[in-house]
Formats: structure tokens, sequence, C-alpha cells
């Protein structure tokens, strides 16, 4: 797993993608996270972590459609590969066995 | 559509600018709808400032264009594949792949030696000295014998060099320069002896000439008249090394500056066209009190001052010798130094040309040589065109532009020119020495980077000049045309084909024209009946004890049983003749009195061992103790005088403390001077000062006799070497020039023709390919092989008849011109011309024959049965 290592912030929107489905184009992305994360996200910042995980396999696009909102520019729709739904199973594992070594896990 | 408008423009222009093309639209989608959002969200202010900040957010290296641009392993490949299909041609077509590389490369070959010939003739006394852009020298030019005779060495009278900056403020200073190379004194230390030529010079030399000194400090050496310096290869030979040399005393054995000097120098002679082995001060010089205006021979040296405009100086100092003597008609004309190599001849007064029309000539002839290599390759490529239209218009259809084809087209011309630089730089290397060995220099090829440049700027500008034609053609077919074979290539290209081919074959009936007519003027100079004998004599100088007390010296000479005549004169033959004026005789006109009479002064023999003929009277004689006051004049002389019976007259002297002199003979008139001057008036005399004996050693047996003569010579005068030459090889020095313009045009001409022929025939041969059918059928229908052959010859004889037509009027003019130089010269007759068209029509018709006939003699069925 030292390769292709995923980012905290990769991660974030990786999970986002997989949860927004057929909707994970940039924007909805954006607005799912900035509701959650209860922050203010640039497009550059999400395009930038997107085409990153593109390159590095943790995704695959295709054109989705087209709107008027959008000055009849298509979408780009996300989807996680199977490499990625491991990596993230993988990622967990580690948290949760690096939680329960923890002496006093505390509660937030 | 408001909405629209509201997006702020400018950053939207950024991101399409500067983001990749490939996210472009996902990109300035999501900003978009984002955009919309925040309107609805905050207010179109807000929106409009988020958009700002989202764009300058936006530019991460992730999303921008990549340096160099995405669609750089496209053009790669495409690179990779011009080459590959450049190859694969090459290979396809191995006929016109080798013509091709065989022309280039022969043809870079003529440029690059040209090339270096041109830029080292171009460098030679060329300095870098502070000064030496602003030096210039003092060109003097008088009237004599009715025309404006000019000093090309650059004498002066001796005193003009330090009068001029008196009187004109234009120049900064001045220096002398007193060349002494046509006579040697010979230099010795211990019990060597050497003839060595030297140089006197003032101060100031150094601020413009290189003196690149081993050892001593070069600007004393100008101010101390007991100490000189010597060129290193002088102090190896005469102490065996550079050092030792250093305060040594060496003894100079000269007329008139003998004496014995210390060794305070050591110098590198340079690159220039002066050589001298011993550098005097000019002072030395001056103790012989020679400096009234009436001495000359010293080069007078300016160096002007800063921003000076030299026409305007020039006109100053033209006619500054009436200011000497009244009523001069003298010229002075300063000349840029570093002018004075190239453009070294003059006309009035003023420089007319020189070397430089030589540099000028084999440039034009290395740049005509690779022209006719291009022109090949042009013609290959437009002819070849129909094997590769499907190529270009399959390329065209799958989406290449014109842009890619031109370069595929510039870029196969370029690899080819990469790889004749290649053979030509083989070529170039391995005969180096024999061009060396031509041209008596001594280039190389691989000491700078101007040559490099150079190199690699004319074989760029050659695959340019080669591919152009083919780019533009064949790159403008229009794809459906050209796939369907409809084009009629042949319209086109023909034109330029047939101009081309026209070009080629006039360049090389103008080469061939000019070789025989060069070659039967150097012949005619060689076979010339000069009116005197050369062979079989040698000349060596006559000095030290010789110089006044020789007779015992020729007496023992004459006993030597290989030895016919031997005598000794002033001057050497041909050409360092002296010359005197100021003679009067009955019925002399005023004009008469500046007429330049040239005189040998030498042995009672002299006439006889020369072999000139006796026109009227006789030789000298001992018997006539008078003769030492007698002449004998050649044919022009008497002609000028216009004396009806010479013989028996009297010539007086303006001056009269001289003599008058009898005319005891009239000889014939002989060449003394090269034969591109005319024959001049001239008498000998008789004189016991001469500086060099001549000796005519009988035929057959002159490797023994000179040895006999040497030791002899070593006997009677101790402490000079013993060096002759024979008059011969003076006489063949004096047309080096021409010598080598002989050798090189033939050389070039033949590279010329050869490629001229090759590119014919490989044009012939492709153009019956294209006719096969045709004669198949014509053969079918009763033609017979010789009605073929004439078809098929005749377009391509008609391109070499009006080429070869072109080339004579041209080929006249140049060759008149250049003739014009000699006083003696062959006629142009016809038959040059004739001989050469016939010759050119010749090798022409024999080039195309050997293909016409091949395809005239083609198996009919076979032929017709083919799709091809």
């Amino acid at each position: 797993m030292k390769k292709n290592r995923l980012g905290e912030f990769q991660e974030l929107i990786l999970m986002t993608v997989i949860v927004l489905q057929d909707e994970a184009y940039g924007n909805e992305i954006q607005r799912e996270l900035e509701e959650r994360l209860d922050e203010r996200l640039s497009v550059g910042a999400i395009q930038t972590a997107l085409k990153r995980m593109e390159e590095k396999g943790f995704l695959t696009s295709e054109w989705g459609e087209s709107t008027q909102k959008r000055g009849g520019k298509r979408k780009r729709i996300y989807s996680a590969t199977p490499y990625a739904h491991e990596v993230l199973h993988h990622m967990k594992n580690i948290r949760s066995r690096l939680w329960m070594a923890m002496p006093n896990p505390g509660t937030t | 559509m408001n909405k629209k408008k509201s997006i702020p423009r400018l950053p939207l222009k950024l991101i399409r600018w500067i983001c990749r093309e490939c996210y472009l639209e996902e990109l300035e989608g999501d900003m978009e709808e984002r955009f919309e959002d925040n309107v609805e969200r905050y207010n179109l202010q807000k929106a409009r400032s988020i958009y700002y900040l989202d764009t300058i957010k936006l530019l991460r290296p992730a999303l921008l264009k990549r340096l160099g641009g995405d669609i750089h392993l496209n053009q790669y490949g495409m690179l990779k594949h011009h080459l590959l299909i450049s190859f694969r041609s090459f290979l396809r077509y191995k006929g016109t792949f080798l013509i091709n590389l065989f022309g280039l490369s022969s043809g870079l070959a003529a440029v690059l030696f040209i090339y270096l010939w041109v830029q080292d003739e171009m460098n030679i006394n060329r300095f870098n000295e502070p000064d030496s852009q602003r030096h210039v020298q003092v060109i003097h030019s008088y009237p004599t014998s009715g025309t404006m005779y000019t000093n090309e060495k650059g004498f002066t009278p001796n005193p003009l060099y330090s009068t001029l900056p008196e009187l004109f403020p234009e120049i900064d200073y001045s220096f002398p320069v007193k060349t002494h190379a046509s006579y040697k004194g010979v230099l010795s230390a211990g019990d060597q002896h050497l003839r060595a030529t030297y140089q006197f010079a003032g101060t100031g030399y150094f601020k413009v000439f290189p003196g690149d000194f081993i050892h001593g400090d070069k600007f004393s050496i100008l101010e101390d008249k007991k100490s000189i310096a010597i060129s290193k290869q002088l102090a190896i030979a005469l102490f065996n090394s550079t050092e030792k040399a250093m305060g040594k005393l060496v003894e100079l054995k000269d007329e008139s500056f003998g004496g014995s000097y210390e060794v305070s120098g050591v110098f590198n002679p340079g690159n220039t066209s002066d050589r001298f082995d011993i550098l005097f001060s000019y002072e030395r010089f001056k103790d012989l009190d020679y400096m009234q205006w009436y001495n000359g021979g010293t080069q007078a040296h300016l160096v002007l001052k800063e921003g000076v405009d030299i026409e305007e100086f020039n006109a100053k100092i033209k006619h500054f010798m009436a200011r000497v003597y009244e009523n001069s008609k003298d010229l002075l004309y300063a000349q840029p130094y570093q002018e004075r190599y190239l453009h070294g001849k003059y006309k009035m007064g003023v420089p007319v040309g020189g070397r430089i029309a030589y540099v000028k000539l084999f440039s034009v002839i290395a740049l005509f040589v690779l022209i006719i290599a291009c022109i090949n390759y042009m013609n290959f490529s437009t002819a070849k065109a129909t094997r590769r239209i499907k190529e270009t218009g399959i390329k065209k259809t799958i989406g290449a532009r014109r842009s890619n084809l031109i370069y595929q087209f510039f870029g196969e011309s370029m690899l080819l020119a990469l790889l004749s630089l290649l053979i030509a730089l083989i070529i170039v290397v391995s005969f180096l020495p024999q061009f060396n060995h031509i041209t008596g220099k001594t280039l190389s090829i691989f000491p700078n980077q101007q040559v490099v440049i150079a190199f690699l700027g004319i074989t760029i500008i050659t695959g340019l000049i080669s591919g152009i034609y083919p780019a533009l053609h064949l790159s403008a077919f229009k794809p459906a045309e050209a796939l369907k074979g409809k084009l009629q290539l042949n319209t086109n290209g023909l034109f330029v084909r047939k101009s081309l081919v026209i070009f080629q074959f006039a360049i090389s009936a103008i080469l061939i024209v000019s070789v025989i007519v060069i070659y039967q003027q150097v012949e005619f100079i060689q076979t010339k009946n000069l009116g005197y004998e050369k062979d079989h004599i040698i000349t060596f100088p006559k000095e030290g004890k010789l110089q006044a007390d020789f007779e015992p010296f020729l007496t023992e000479i004459r006993k030597i049983p290989g030895i016919e005549k031997a005598s000794q004169m002033y001057g050497d033959l041909p050409g360092r003749i002296s010359f005197s004026h100021g003679y009067k005789w009955e019925g002399m006109e005023e004009a008469d009195k500046k007429l330049r009479f040239y005189r040998i002064q030498g042995g009672y023999d002299l006439v006889d061992l020369l072999g000139i003929k006796l026109k009227d009277g006789r030789t000298f004689s001992r018997e006539y103790a008078t003769d030492k006051d007698a002449i004998i004049l050649n044919q022009t002389a008497v002609d000028m005088i216009g004396l009806d019976n010479p013989v028996g007259r009297k010539i007086g002297n303006l001056n009269p403390n001289v003599p008058d002199k009898e005319i005891i003979g009239v000889i014939e008139n002989f060449h003394f001077q090269s034969l591109q001057e005319e024959v001049k008036p001239f008498f000998f005399s008789l004189s016991n000062l001469g500086n060099h004996f001549l000796i005519k050693v009988r035929a057959g047996e002159e490797a023994q006799t000179i040895e006999k003569v040497k030791t002899l010579y070593e006997q009677f005068n101790e402490g000079y070497p013993f060096e002759f030459r024979f008059l011969d090889d003076n006489y063949q020095a004096i047309y080096a020039a021409e010598k080598r313009i002989t050798v090189l045009s033939r050389y070039f001409a033949t590279i010329a023709i050869v490629i001229s022929l090759l590119g014919l025939l490989a044009l012939t041969s492709f153009s019956i390919q294209g006719r096969n059918k045709e004669i198949a059928i014509r053969k079918i229908l009763g033609s017979n092989s010789g009605q073929l052959v004439r078809l098929l010859s005749r377009d391509f004889m008609l391109l070499v008849l009006i080429g070869i037509f072109l080339a004579i009027p041209i080929s006249f003019l140049l060759l008149r011109s250049w003739l014009d130089e000699f006083a003696y010269r062959i006629e142009l007759k016809p038959t040059y011309f004739i001989v050469g068209g016939i010759l050119m029509v010749l090798i022409a018709w024999i080039t195309i024959l050997s293909q016409t006939v091949k395809s005239a003699n083609i198996n009919v069925s076979e032929s017709l049965r083919t799709n091809d």
C-alpha cells in the first residue's frame, strides 16, 4: 500500500463520489462536501483531487447530461473503481485497528 | 442572456487560455453552475467575486496546460513516421538516392573547400590590435610612359610618412615600414649560415600589427638600432632553441646593413602576407641617409583619428605631391590596410580589385556546383511525385494538414543534406592535403566554431533549397484527385523541371568551355616563345667576396665540363628588372623625358647565354674597350625612339655627369616580365655590379654539374649557403595563380558535369518508364528501334541544346574579361565554343542513349501484360 496512498482530502472526495452514485459530478460533490464539512471549498481543489485520483486509477469518469444552468456544457460523472473500494476498506481497517490499539479511546 | 453576460469575462478567458483543453468543458460548466447557485444564494456581486477567487484557485499544475502542449506525443509519432518513410523511400529508390547523395555530397564538399579557402583569404592581414581598424596605408601612383603607374607594394617617397601627420590633423600618428624581401642577406652564428629576409619598422608598428613574441619586448626592439628580433624558425635553425637565441650576437652579411647585432627577441610569424625573418628598427635604415624626397621605398602607414571619413581624407591628400614638386601629377590614396591583400590592383591610383576576383570567381563556381546538385534533388522528387502521390492523398484524408506534409518533405531533404554533409566531411578531410597543395595554403578543418556553424548553415540551406519545390508542389494536391490518380502532374511540374535542366546544362557548358579556354591560355603561356631560353639555366645570388671579385670564380666555373656558359647580371628573370629614365636622343620630344627604359646590366656573355636573337649590330665584346659605355636596345625601344639606323648612334642622359651611350646592337623583343605585361623599351649594358649569377648547364647532366658548382662556390665564398633556382621555376612561379585556376576549374567542372549527367540519366530513365506501354504499342504498330530512340531522346536533347546555346554568349563574355588581363593571349576562336558544345552534346547524348536504347528493345508482350 505504499504506492498510490490517498490523501485525507482525496479520501473524503472518493467517499463522497461513492455516496452520490450517478450524481457524482464536480459541483454536486462540492456541495455535498461543503455541507458535511461546513466549510467553503474551491472548484480548483475539488477538480485537482478528482484528476489526480483518476490518474492513479481510483476513479473513472464519463460525460453526463448537460443543463441550461451549465450553459449547455456537459457534466462529468465520476465513479469509483473496485480498486478504490479495496483501498478504502484497507484504510478503514488500519484506522479501526489503530483505534483499538489506543490506550484511552476517548470520545469527542 | 443577461445572466450569461454577468459571468466575469476576464477570468473565463484566462481559464480557456491556461487550462488543459480536455478539461475545459467540465471546468467551465462547473464554474458556471456554481456561479448560478451563488447568484441565487447570495447576490450577483458576491457570486462574481467568488468566481474570481475560484478562478485563481483553479491555477493548479494538475489542471493547467503542459509546457510544449498536449499534442507532444503525437508530434513525435509523426516525426518517427517521417523518418521511417524517408528511409524506406531511400531504400526503395536506391538509384535516385545514391545519385542525390553523390551529387549533394560532392556539391557540399566543393562549397566547404571553397569556404575554407575564402575564409582564409579574407582573414589574411586582418589584425585585432588596438588601432588596426583605423590603420591605412598610403598608395603612391605617378605618370610614366603615358600611363599612371601604381606601386603595388606601397612604396612611397621616404619622407612622406613623417610629413603627412604634420599637415593633416586627421592623422593620429604614423610610422614607416621598409620591406627588404627581394634581397636576402645571410645571417651567421658560429658556422651556421642562413639566408633571411628582413623588415624595418618604426615605433607604432605593434599598435596595428600583431607581434607574437616568444621572448623579448616587442616595443623596445623598435627603438634600438643594435638589436634585432628573429623568427622562431630562424632561431631554431641557428641555435636549436628559441631560448638559447636570446642575447646572442649574430653577424649579418649585407651590403648596407651588415654588422653584428644582438638578438633581443624571437617571434612567431602570423597570418600575414608579408613574411620576414628578421625585424629591425627603422632607425637602422635611417642611418643610410636616404631621407630625401627622391629616395623611395618606404611604406607610409597612417593611423587615422577616430571617426575620420576616409573619402574626405583621400580627397585632401590626393594631390599632396604637388606641394612637394611643382606641377607634379602624382596621386596619393589612403587604403585601409586590411583591404590591401584582396584589393591590390590599381587603376589611376585607385583600387580596382585584385585577388578578390578569384575569391568571387571560386565562390560562384562552388555555389553553382551545389545548385546543380540541388536541382537534381528537386527534379527527382517532382518526377517521383506520381509514385508518392497516393501516400500524400491518404495522409491528407486521414487529417494531415498541408503544413505536416511540407514538414515531411523538408525533413526528407534535410535528412539527405545531413547525410551528404557526413560524406562531404569525409571527402574534405581526405582531400585537404591535395587541396592545400594546389592552393598553396595550410588550411585545416577543425579549428574554430565559426567553421562548424558555417558548415551546418550551408547544409541547412542546401536542405531547404532542395526541399522547397517538392515541399510546396507535392503538398498542394487535392486528396480526392490524388487518390483517384486523376492528377496530371506533368503539366505543372514539367515546365519548372525543363527550365532547371536547361540551367544545369548551361552551367555545365560554360564550365566546359572555360576549362578549354583556360587550358589553352595557360598552355600558350608555357610554350610561348619568350624570346629567351629559360631551360637548363640556374641562378643564385652573387654576394660576399664574390660580389666584387667574381672573375676567378667564373673562370673556374667555365672549366667544369658540363657548363655551357656562365655570367652575372643585376636583377632576376622574369619580372625583377630595374628601370630608369632621363635619357635624351636626337629628335626627342618633351613627353619622351618620362619614357622609362628597363635594363639588365651584366656580363659580356649574357645576351648569348640567354639565347636572345640579335637583329642588327653586334653583342658586347671584350675587344672593344668602349663597350663599357655601350648599350644594346630591344626592338620596342628602337620603335619608341624612332631612329631608322640605330646602330652607331648615341643616347645621352639628362644628367651631364653620365657619359653618352653608344648603341652597338638591336635585339628582338623578349619577355623579361610576365606575359600580362607588354614588352617595354629595354636595353642591355655592361656592369660588374650584378647580384645574380646565371649559369647554363648542359642538358642531361644537371645534377652532377650543379654539385660541382656547389663545391666550387663553397670554396670561393665561405660563410654563404649555396641556394640555386632554375630560371624556368622562376618563370613558373609567377603563373602560380593561373595554374591554380586551371587545376581547380578542371576539378570543379568535372564534378558539375558528372552531377548534371547523373541527373539527366535518372530523369531520362524515369520519363521513359512512364512510357513503356506507349513504346510497346508503337512497336506493335511497326516503329523500329531507331525511330523509337529518336523519339525518346528528342525532348531531353532539346533541353541540353538550349542550355548550350544560352551558355555560349555568357561564357564568351566571362572568358573575354578574364583574357583581358593578359597582354599576350590567345584569341577566343569559335572552335573553342564549338568543341565545348559538341563535347557537351556528345556526352549528354550518350547518357540519354544508354537509357533509350534499353527501353526501345523491350519485350512488347511483357510490357503490355504487366499492369504497371
